[in-house]
Protein backbone atom coordinates (compact mmCIF):
# COMPACT_ATOMS: atom_id res chain seq x y z
CA UNK A 1 0.00 0.00 0.00
CA UNK A 2 1.46 3.26 -1.09
CA UNK A 3 -0.02 6.52 0.03
CA UNK A 4 0.48 9.83 1.81
CA UNK A 5 0.56 9.98 5.61
CA UNK A 6 -2.82 9.73 7.29
CA UNK A 7 -4.64 8.24 4.33
CA UNK A 8 -5.69 5.18 6.31
CA UNK A 9 -3.13 2.58 5.32
CA UNK A 10 -2.70 1.22 8.83
CA UNK A 11 -6.44 1.21 9.41
CA UNK A 12 -7.00 -0.80 6.23
CA UNK A 13 -4.35 -3.31 7.21
CA UNK A 14 -5.80 -3.75 10.67
CA UNK A 15 -9.23 -4.48 9.27
CA UNK A 16 -7.98 -7.27 7.01
CA UNK A 17 -7.94 -10.07 9.61
CA UNK A 18 -11.65 -9.50 10.21
CA UNK A 19 -12.33 -10.19 6.53
CA UNK A 20 -10.49 -13.47 6.50
CA UNK A 21 -12.35 -16.67 7.31
CA UNK A 22 -11.88 -17.96 10.87
CA UNK A 23 -9.17 -20.53 11.52
CA UNK A 24 -10.03 -24.17 11.11
CA UNK A 25 -9.49 -26.35 14.18
CA UNK A 26 -6.19 -27.75 12.87
CA UNK A 27 -4.91 -24.28 11.99
CA UNK A 28 -6.01 -23.02 15.35
CA UNK A 29 -4.08 -25.77 17.12
CA UNK A 30 -1.02 -25.00 14.99
CA UNK A 31 -1.16 -21.30 15.92
CA UNK A 32 -1.83 -22.08 19.58
CA UNK A 33 1.25 -24.33 19.62
CA UNK A 34 3.42 -21.46 18.41
CA UNK A 35 1.99 -19.11 21.03
CA UNK A 36 2.45 -21.78 23.71
CA UNK A 37 6.16 -22.04 22.88
CA UNK A 38 6.51 -18.27 22.86
CA UNK A 39 4.73 -18.12 26.22
CA UNK A 40 2.09 -15.79 24.79
CA UNK A 41 -0.96 -17.99 25.18
CA UNK A 42 -3.61 -16.22 27.27
CA UNK A 43 -4.37 -18.18 30.45
CA UNK A 44 -8.14 -17.94 30.24
CA UNK A 45 -8.32 -18.73 26.53
CA UNK A 46 -6.01 -21.61 25.68
CA UNK A 47 -6.98 -21.78 22.01
CA UNK A 48 -6.38 -19.01 19.52
CA UNK A 49 -9.16 -18.89 17.01
CA UNK A 50 -8.86 -15.50 15.47
CA UNK A 51 -6.21 -14.97 12.84
CA UNK A 52 -3.14 -13.36 14.34
CA UNK A 53 -2.22 -9.81 13.39
CA UNK A 54 1.35 -8.76 14.07
CA UNK A 55 2.78 -5.34 13.38
CA UNK A 56 6.41 -5.15 14.50
CA UNK A 57 8.05 -1.74 14.70
CA UNK A 58 10.37 -0.79 11.87
CA UNK A 59 13.43 -0.85 14.12
CA UNK A 60 12.92 -4.58 14.79
CA UNK A 61 16.02 -6.72 14.40
CA UNK A 62 16.39 -9.69 12.12
CA UNK A 63 16.14 -12.13 15.03
CA UNK A 64 12.97 -10.48 16.32
CA UNK A 65 11.34 -10.79 12.93
CA UNK A 66 12.65 -14.11 11.64
CA UNK A 67 13.13 -15.95 14.90
CA UNK A 68 16.24 -17.29 16.56
CA UNK A 69 18.25 -16.48 19.64
CA UNK A 70 19.28 -18.94 22.30
CA UNK A 71 17.18 -20.98 22.92
CA UNK A 72 15.62 -20.41 19.47
CA UNK A 73 12.29 -18.66 19.75
CA UNK A 74 9.71 -17.99 17.06
CA UNK A 75 9.92 -14.52 15.52
CA UNK A 76 7.22 -12.18 14.33
CA UNK A 77 6.77 -13.99 11.01
CA UNK A 78 6.06 -17.24 12.84
CA UNK A 79 3.73 -15.51 15.28
CA UNK A 80 1.87 -14.20 12.22
CA UNK A 81 1.47 -17.77 10.87
CA UNK A 82 -1.96 -18.18 9.24
CA UNK A 83 -2.57 -14.51 9.84
CA UNK A 84 -1.34 -11.11 8.80
CA UNK A 85 2.10 -9.57 9.17
CA UNK A 86 1.84 -5.82 8.79
CA UNK A 87 5.03 -3.89 8.18
CA UNK A 88 4.26 -0.21 8.48
CA UNK A 89 6.85 2.19 7.02
CA UNK A 90 8.21 -0.68 4.95
CA UNK A 91 11.24 1.16 3.47
CA UNK A 92 12.31 2.25 6.97
CA UNK A 93 13.07 -1.35 7.99
CA UNK A 94 16.71 -2.36 7.92
CA UNK A 95 17.63 -3.72 4.57
CA UNK A 96 18.94 -7.04 5.95
CA UNK A 97 15.67 -7.57 7.77
CA UNK A 98 13.63 -7.04 4.63
CA UNK A 99 15.85 -9.25 2.50
CA UNK A 100 15.62 -12.05 5.05
CA UNK A 101 11.88 -12.11 4.46
CA UNK A 102 12.42 -13.40 0.94
CA UNK A 103 12.79 -17.07 1.76
CA UNK A 104 9.88 -17.39 4.21
CA UNK A 105 7.53 -15.56 1.81
CA UNK A 106 8.35 -18.15 -0.82
CA UNK A 107 8.43 -21.29 1.30
CA UNK A 108 5.95 -20.61 4.07
CA UNK A 109 8.44 -21.65 6.71
CA UNK A 110 11.78 -20.58 8.12
CA UNK A 111 14.71 -22.85 8.88
CA UNK A 112 16.98 -21.82 11.72
CA UNK A 113 20.35 -23.53 11.67
CA UNK A 114 22.43 -24.26 14.72
CA UNK A 115 25.72 -26.12 14.82
CA UNK A 116 24.07 -29.20 16.30
CA UNK A 117 20.60 -29.16 14.80
CA UNK A 118 18.23 -27.26 12.59
CA UNK A 119 14.76 -26.04 13.43
CA UNK A 120 11.80 -25.33 11.24
CA UNK A 121 9.24 -22.75 12.24
CA UNK A 122 6.09 -22.41 10.13
CA UNK A 123 5.60 -18.94 8.66
CA UNK A 124 2.73 -18.87 6.22
CA UNK A 125 1.51 -15.32 6.57
CA UNK A 126 -0.05 -12.61 4.46
CA UNK A 127 2.40 -9.76 4.24
CA UNK A 128 1.01 -6.26 4.12
CA UNK A 129 3.50 -3.50 3.66
CA UNK A 130 2.71 0.20 3.87
CA UNK A 131 4.94 2.92 2.52
CA UNK A 132 4.86 6.57 1.56
CA UNK A 133 5.53 7.33 -2.08
CA UNK A 134 8.52 9.50 -1.11
CA UNK A 135 10.23 10.71 2.11
CA UNK A 136 7.87 13.70 2.53
CA UNK A 137 4.89 11.57 1.58
CA UNK A 138 3.21 13.82 -0.97
CA UNK A 139 4.55 12.64 -4.31
CA UNK A 140 1.75 12.69 -6.93
CA UNK A 141 -0.55 14.41 -4.43
CA UNK A 142 -2.91 16.77 -6.30
CA UNK A 143 -3.15 19.22 -3.36
CA UNK A 144 0.13 19.30 -1.48
CA UNK A 145 3.37 19.70 -3.44
CA UNK A 146 6.18 17.22 -2.86
CA UNK A 147 9.27 18.78 -1.34
CA UNK A 148 11.67 15.93 -2.06
CA UNK A 149 14.46 16.10 -4.59
CA UNK A 150 14.49 13.50 -7.32
CA UNK A 151 17.60 11.88 -5.89
CA UNK A 152 15.91 11.58 -2.49
CA UNK A 153 12.95 9.85 -4.12
CA UNK A 154 15.23 7.54 -6.07
CA UNK A 155 17.12 6.64 -2.90
CA UNK A 156 13.90 5.98 -1.04
CA UNK A 157 12.70 3.63 -3.76
CA UNK A 158 16.06 1.87 -3.96
CA UNK A 159 15.64 0.66 -0.40
CA UNK A 160 13.28 -2.01 -1.69
CA UNK A 161 15.19 -4.48 -3.82
CA UNK A 162 13.84 -5.87 -7.07
CA UNK A 163 13.62 -9.45 -5.79
CA UNK A 164 11.52 -8.32 -2.87
CA UNK A 165 9.20 -6.20 -5.01
CA UNK A 166 8.85 -9.18 -7.34
CA UNK A 167 7.31 -11.14 -4.49
CA UNK A 168 4.57 -8.61 -3.83
CA UNK A 169 1.41 -9.68 -5.64
CA UNK A 170 -0.88 -6.76 -5.13
CA UNK A 171 0.08 -3.14 -4.82
CA UNK A 172 -2.50 -0.42 -4.34
CA UNK A 173 -2.35 3.30 -4.03
CA UNK A 174 -4.15 4.75 -1.07
CA UNK A 175 -4.82 8.41 -1.92
CA UNK A 176 -5.66 11.07 0.63
CA UNK A 177 -9.38 11.09 1.39
CA UNK A 178 -11.75 13.83 0.25
CA UNK A 179 -14.31 15.16 2.71
CA UNK A 180 -17.36 13.48 1.13
CA UNK A 181 -15.66 10.09 1.22
CA UNK A 182 -14.56 10.61 4.79
CA UNK A 183 -18.03 11.29 6.16
CA UNK A 184 -20.10 9.08 3.86
CA UNK A 185 -21.30 5.69 5.00
CA UNK A 186 -20.95 3.21 2.16
CA UNK A 187 -23.12 0.24 2.94
CA UNK A 188 -22.57 -1.54 -0.35
CA UNK A 189 -19.21 -2.91 0.57
CA UNK A 190 -19.55 -3.39 4.30
CA UNK A 191 -17.22 -5.84 6.01
CA UNK A 192 -19.97 -8.42 6.26
CA UNK A 193 -20.62 -8.43 2.53
CA UNK A 194 -16.93 -8.71 1.72
CA UNK A 195 -16.52 -11.42 4.31
CA UNK A 196 -19.34 -13.31 2.65
CA UNK A 197 -17.56 -13.01 -0.70
CA UNK A 198 -14.29 -14.20 0.79
CA UNK A 199 -16.05 -17.11 2.40
CA UNK A 200 -17.57 -18.18 -0.92
CA UNK A 201 -14.21 -17.91 -2.69
CA UNK A 202 -12.57 -19.99 0.04
CA UNK A 203 -15.31 -22.58 -0.34
CA UNK A 204 -14.55 -22.84 -4.08
CA UNK A 205 -10.88 -23.30 -3.24
CA UNK A 206 -11.70 -25.95 -0.68
CA UNK A 207 -13.58 -27.89 -3.35
CA UNK A 208 -10.70 -27.46 -5.78
CA UNK A 209 -8.04 -28.78 -3.40
CA UNK A 210 -10.11 -31.53 -1.85
CA UNK A 211 -7.14 -33.87 -1.72
CA UNK A 212 -4.78 -31.32 -0.19
CA UNK A 213 -6.35 -30.39 3.13
CA UNK A 214 -6.73 -26.71 3.80
CA UNK A 215 -4.85 -25.47 0.77
CA UNK A 216 -5.53 -22.11 -0.82
CA UNK A 217 -4.69 -20.61 -4.20
CA UNK A 218 -1.50 -18.93 -3.04
CA UNK A 219 -0.02 -22.30 -2.03
CA UNK A 220 -0.40 -23.85 -5.48
CA UNK A 221 2.62 -25.59 -6.99
CA UNK A 222 3.54 -25.08 -10.64
CA UNK A 223 1.85 -28.29 -11.91
CA UNK A 224 -1.27 -27.24 -10.04
CA UNK A 225 -1.12 -23.77 -11.58
CA UNK A 226 -0.95 -25.42 -15.02
CA UNK A 227 -3.94 -27.53 -14.14
CA UNK A 228 -6.21 -24.97 -12.53
CA UNK A 229 -5.20 -21.68 -14.15
CA UNK A 230 -6.10 -22.17 -17.80
CA UNK A 231 -6.39 -18.89 -19.68
CA UNK A 232 -7.85 -17.97 -23.06
CA UNK A 233 -5.76 -17.04 -26.10
CA UNK A 234 -6.32 -13.30 -25.67
CA UNK A 235 -4.91 -13.44 -22.16
CA UNK A 236 -2.02 -15.55 -23.39
CA UNK A 237 -1.09 -12.89 -25.93
CA UNK A 238 -1.13 -10.25 -23.23
CA UNK A 239 1.04 -12.32 -20.90
CA UNK A 240 3.46 -13.13 -23.72
CA UNK A 241 3.94 -9.42 -24.30
CA UNK A 242 4.67 -8.86 -20.60
CA UNK A 243 7.09 -11.76 -20.23
CA UNK A 244 8.98 -11.19 -23.50
CA UNK A 245 9.49 -7.51 -22.77
CA UNK A 246 11.00 -8.40 -19.40
CA UNK A 247 8.25 -6.71 -17.39
CA UNK A 248 7.22 -9.98 -15.83
CA UNK A 249 9.61 -12.54 -14.35
CA UNK A 250 8.98 -16.27 -14.35
CA UNK A 251 7.99 -16.02 -10.71
CA UNK A 252 5.84 -13.00 -11.50
CA UNK A 253 4.11 -14.96 -14.27
CA UNK A 254 3.04 -17.71 -11.87
CA UNK A 255 2.06 -15.23 -9.20
CA UNK A 256 -0.11 -13.26 -11.61
CA UNK A 257 -1.91 -16.46 -12.57
CA UNK A 258 -2.59 -17.25 -8.92
CA UNK A 259 -3.95 -13.77 -8.28
CA UNK A 260 -6.09 -13.99 -11.42
CA UNK A 261 -7.44 -17.33 -10.22
CA UNK A 262 -8.40 -15.75 -6.90
CA UNK A 263 -10.09 -12.78 -8.59
CA UNK A 264 -12.07 -15.24 -10.72
CA UNK A 265 -13.02 -17.18 -7.58
CA UNK A 266 -14.20 -14.00 -5.89
CA UNK A 267 -16.48 -13.32 -8.85
CA UNK A 268 -17.62 -16.95 -8.76
CA UNK A 269 -16.30 -17.51 -12.26
CA UNK A 270 -15.30 -21.01 -13.32
CA UNK A 271 -12.59 -19.92 -15.76
CA UNK A 272 -10.12 -17.04 -15.69
CA UNK A 273 -11.37 -14.35 -18.08
CA UNK A 274 -9.32 -11.64 -19.75
CA UNK A 275 -10.63 -9.07 -17.28
CA UNK A 276 -9.48 -11.15 -14.30
CA UNK A 277 -6.01 -11.51 -15.73
CA UNK A 278 -5.63 -7.87 -16.65
CA UNK A 279 -6.79 -6.88 -13.17
CA UNK A 280 -4.14 -9.16 -11.66
CA UNK A 281 -1.49 -7.62 -13.93
CA UNK A 282 -2.58 -4.14 -12.96
CA UNK A 283 -1.85 -4.90 -9.30
CA UNK A 284 1.80 -5.69 -9.92
CA UNK A 285 4.43 -3.08 -9.22
CA UNK A 286 6.20 -1.99 -12.38
CA UNK A 287 9.97 -2.13 -12.24
CA UNK A 288 10.63 1.54 -12.78
CA UNK A 289 13.94 1.69 -10.97
CA UNK B 1 19.61 -49.76 39.77
CA UNK B 2 19.20 -46.30 38.29
CA UNK B 3 15.72 -44.88 38.33
CA UNK B 4 13.89 -43.84 35.17
CA UNK B 5 11.36 -41.03 34.86
CA UNK B 6 10.08 -39.37 31.70
CA UNK B 7 9.95 -35.73 30.71
CA UNK B 8 9.98 -33.82 27.44
CA UNK B 9 12.06 -31.28 25.52
CA UNK B 10 11.01 -28.61 23.08
CA UNK B 11 12.63 -28.49 19.67
CA UNK B 12 11.27 -25.44 17.89
CA UNK B 13 7.52 -25.96 18.09
CA UNK B 14 7.73 -29.72 18.33
CA UNK B 15 8.38 -31.79 21.43
CA UNK B 16 10.43 -34.89 22.13
CA UNK B 17 10.18 -37.29 25.04
CA UNK B 18 13.25 -37.21 27.29
CA UNK B 19 14.36 -39.95 29.64
CA UNK B 20 15.67 -38.72 32.98
CA UNK B 21 17.82 -41.32 34.75
CA UNK B 22 18.95 -40.88 38.32
CA UNK B 23 21.62 -42.92 40.04
CA UNK B 24 22.55 -42.49 43.70
CA UNK B 25 25.54 -43.98 45.46
CA UNK B 26 27.41 -43.23 48.69
CA UNK B 27 30.54 -41.16 48.38
CA UNK B 28 31.77 -37.60 48.41
CA UNK B 29 28.87 -35.19 48.09
CA UNK B 30 28.21 -34.23 44.49
CA UNK B 31 25.26 -33.68 42.15
CA UNK B 32 25.93 -33.92 38.43
CA UNK B 33 23.59 -33.45 35.49
CA UNK B 34 24.81 -34.84 32.16
CA UNK B 35 23.25 -34.88 28.71
CA UNK B 36 24.07 -31.42 27.33
CA UNK B 37 22.23 -29.32 29.92
CA UNK B 38 22.16 -25.56 29.41
CA UNK B 39 22.65 -23.18 32.32
CA UNK B 40 19.00 -23.32 33.42
CA UNK B 41 19.03 -27.12 33.49
CA UNK B 42 22.38 -27.29 35.30
CA UNK B 43 21.10 -24.89 37.96
CA UNK B 44 18.21 -27.26 38.52
CA UNK B 45 20.22 -29.08 41.21
CA UNK B 46 20.20 -26.00 43.42
CA UNK B 47 16.45 -25.47 43.11
CA UNK B 48 15.76 -29.18 43.56
CA UNK B 49 17.87 -29.33 46.75
CA UNK B 50 16.04 -26.46 48.41
CA UNK B 51 12.60 -27.53 47.18
CA UNK B 52 13.16 -31.04 48.56
CA UNK B 53 14.22 -29.63 51.94
CA UNK B 54 11.25 -27.20 52.05
CA UNK B 55 8.87 -30.04 51.30
CA UNK B 56 10.04 -31.94 54.35
CA UNK B 57 12.34 -34.50 52.74
CA UNK B 58 16.08 -35.14 53.08
CA UNK B 59 17.99 -33.10 50.47
CA UNK B 60 21.01 -34.64 48.77
CA UNK B 61 23.49 -32.38 50.53
CA UNK B 62 22.47 -33.49 54.01
CA UNK B 63 23.96 -36.93 53.43
CA UNK B 64 27.17 -38.22 51.83
CA UNK B 65 25.55 -38.94 48.45
CA UNK B 66 26.74 -38.88 44.89
CA UNK B 67 23.81 -38.10 42.61
CA UNK B 68 24.08 -38.49 38.86
CA UNK B 69 21.27 -37.30 36.60
CA UNK B 70 21.40 -38.26 32.94
CA UNK B 71 19.10 -36.74 30.35
CA UNK B 72 18.74 -38.97 27.30
CA UNK B 73 19.10 -38.77 24.32
CA UNK B 74 22.47 -37.42 25.42
CA UNK B 75 23.26 -35.61 22.16
CA UNK B 76 20.24 -33.31 22.27
CA UNK B 77 20.71 -29.97 23.98
CA UNK B 78 18.37 -29.62 26.97
CA UNK B 79 17.08 -26.15 27.62
CA UNK B 80 14.85 -24.55 30.19
CA UNK B 81 13.71 -25.24 33.71
CA UNK B 82 11.05 -27.86 33.01
CA UNK B 83 13.19 -30.76 34.30
CA UNK B 84 13.07 -29.62 37.95
CA UNK B 85 10.03 -31.73 38.80
CA UNK B 86 11.22 -35.01 37.24
CA UNK B 87 14.70 -34.58 38.75
CA UNK B 88 13.28 -33.88 42.23
CA UNK B 89 10.83 -36.80 42.07
CA UNK B 90 13.50 -39.07 40.62
CA UNK B 91 15.90 -38.15 43.42
CA UNK B 92 13.25 -38.79 46.10
CA UNK B 93 12.40 -42.17 44.60
CA UNK B 94 16.04 -43.17 44.04
CA UNK B 95 16.88 -42.30 47.64
CA UNK B 96 13.93 -44.46 48.73
CA UNK B 97 12.13 -41.57 50.46
CA UNK B 98 9.01 -42.15 48.38
CA UNK B 99 7.57 -45.14 46.50
CA UNK B 100 5.71 -43.74 43.53
CA UNK B 101 4.53 -45.22 40.27
CA UNK B 102 6.13 -43.39 37.35
CA UNK B 103 4.89 -45.73 34.65
CA UNK B 104 3.35 -44.16 31.52
CA UNK B 105 3.54 -40.68 33.02
CA UNK B 106 5.31 -37.54 31.86
CA UNK B 107 6.55 -34.90 34.28
CA UNK B 108 7.06 -31.22 33.55
CA UNK B 109 7.62 -28.28 35.86
CA UNK B 110 9.89 -25.69 37.37
CA UNK B 111 10.35 -25.68 41.14
CA UNK B 112 10.74 -22.69 43.34
CA UNK B 113 12.83 -22.96 46.50
CA UNK B 114 9.77 -23.44 48.71
CA UNK B 115 8.60 -26.41 46.64
CA UNK B 116 5.91 -24.63 44.62
CA UNK B 117 5.55 -25.50 40.96
CA UNK B 118 5.93 -22.67 38.49
CA UNK B 119 4.49 -22.59 34.98
CA UNK B 120 6.73 -23.25 31.98
CA UNK B 121 6.51 -22.32 28.32
CA UNK B 122 5.52 -24.62 25.48
CA UNK B 123 3.11 -27.02 27.19
CA UNK B 124 0.83 -27.54 24.22
CA UNK B 125 3.39 -29.22 21.91
CA UNK B 126 4.50 -31.47 24.78
CA UNK B 127 0.97 -32.53 25.59
CA UNK B 128 0.26 -33.25 21.92
CA UNK B 129 3.43 -35.33 21.64
CA UNK B 130 2.59 -37.25 24.81
CA UNK B 131 -0.81 -38.12 23.45
CA UNK B 132 0.64 -39.13 20.10
CA UNK B 133 3.09 -41.49 21.80
CA UNK B 134 0.30 -43.10 23.78
CA UNK B 135 1.13 -41.95 27.30
CA UNK B 136 -1.71 -42.05 29.75
CA UNK B 137 -0.90 -39.14 32.02
CA UNK B 138 1.02 -35.89 32.20
CA UNK B 139 1.82 -34.15 35.45
CA UNK B 140 2.48 -30.45 35.17
CA UNK B 141 2.16 -27.14 37.05
CA UNK B 142 -1.40 -26.21 37.89
CA UNK B 143 -1.20 -22.91 36.02
CA UNK B 144 -0.27 -24.70 32.80
CA UNK B 145 -3.16 -27.16 32.96
CA UNK B 146 -5.59 -24.92 31.09
CA UNK B 147 -3.16 -24.69 28.17
CA UNK B 148 -3.50 -28.40 27.60
CA UNK B 149 -7.25 -28.35 28.00
CA UNK B 150 -7.84 -28.92 24.31
CA UNK B 151 -6.26 -32.31 24.20
CA UNK B 152 -8.46 -35.32 24.66
CA UNK B 153 -7.55 -38.89 25.64
CA UNK B 154 -4.81 -37.88 28.04
CA UNK B 155 -5.10 -37.34 31.77
CA UNK B 156 -3.73 -33.90 32.59
CA UNK B 157 -2.88 -33.56 36.28
CA UNK B 158 -2.12 -30.04 37.46
CA UNK B 159 -0.26 -29.94 40.77
CA UNK B 160 0.54 -26.96 42.95
CA UNK B 161 3.72 -28.10 44.69
CA UNK B 162 6.19 -30.94 45.10
CA UNK B 163 4.50 -32.32 48.22
CA UNK B 164 1.17 -32.56 46.44
CA UNK B 165 2.82 -34.34 43.50
CA UNK B 166 4.36 -36.88 45.88
CA UNK B 167 1.06 -37.46 47.68
CA UNK B 168 -0.67 -37.95 44.36
CA UNK B 169 1.93 -40.43 43.12
CA UNK B 170 1.70 -42.44 46.35
CA UNK B 171 -2.08 -42.57 46.00
CA UNK B 172 -2.57 -40.57 49.16
CA UNK B 173 -4.37 -37.72 47.41
CA UNK B 174 -6.79 -37.74 44.51
CA UNK B 175 -6.46 -35.05 41.88
CA UNK B 176 -9.08 -35.14 39.19
CA UNK B 177 -7.66 -34.68 35.70
CA UNK B 178 -8.23 -31.33 34.05
CA UNK B 179 -11.40 -31.62 32.05
CA UNK B 180 -11.01 -31.21 28.32
CA UNK B 181 -12.66 -28.00 27.26
CA UNK B 182 -12.50 -28.88 23.60
CA UNK B 183 -16.21 -29.22 23.03
CA UNK B 184 -17.06 -26.07 24.92
CA UNK B 185 -14.50 -24.19 22.89
CA UNK B 186 -15.72 -25.51 19.59
CA UNK B 187 -19.29 -24.66 20.50
CA UNK B 188 -18.55 -21.14 21.63
CA UNK B 189 -16.20 -20.38 18.78
CA UNK B 190 -16.90 -16.79 17.93
CA UNK B 191 -17.67 -16.09 14.29
CA UNK B 192 -15.41 -13.23 13.41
Amino acid sequence: MIGPPGAGKSLLAKSLPSLLPPLSFEESLEVSKIYSVAGLLPKDRPLIYSRPFRSPHHTSSEVALIGGGNPPMPGEITLAHRGVLFLDEFPEFHRDVLESLRQPIEEGEITILRSKYSLKFPARFTLIAAANPCPCGHLNDPEIPCTCTSSQIAMYKRKLSGPLIDRIDISIEVPALKYEKLVSVDLNNSSEKIREKVKKAREIQRQRFKKEQGMVNSEMSIPQIKKYCQIDSRSQTLLRKYVDSGRLSARGYHRVLKVARTIADLELSESICFSHLSEALMYRIENDH
Amino acid sequence: MPLRILSAALIGIEAQIIEVEIDISFGLRCFNIVGLPDKAVAESKERVGSAVKSSGFQPHYSQPLRVLVSLAPADLKKEGSLYDLPIALGYLAASKQIRPNFKDKIFIGELSLDGKLKPVKGILPIVLEARKRGFSEIILPKENASESALVQNLRVIGVGNLKQAVRYLENREKISPFKSLLEIFLKNKPIL
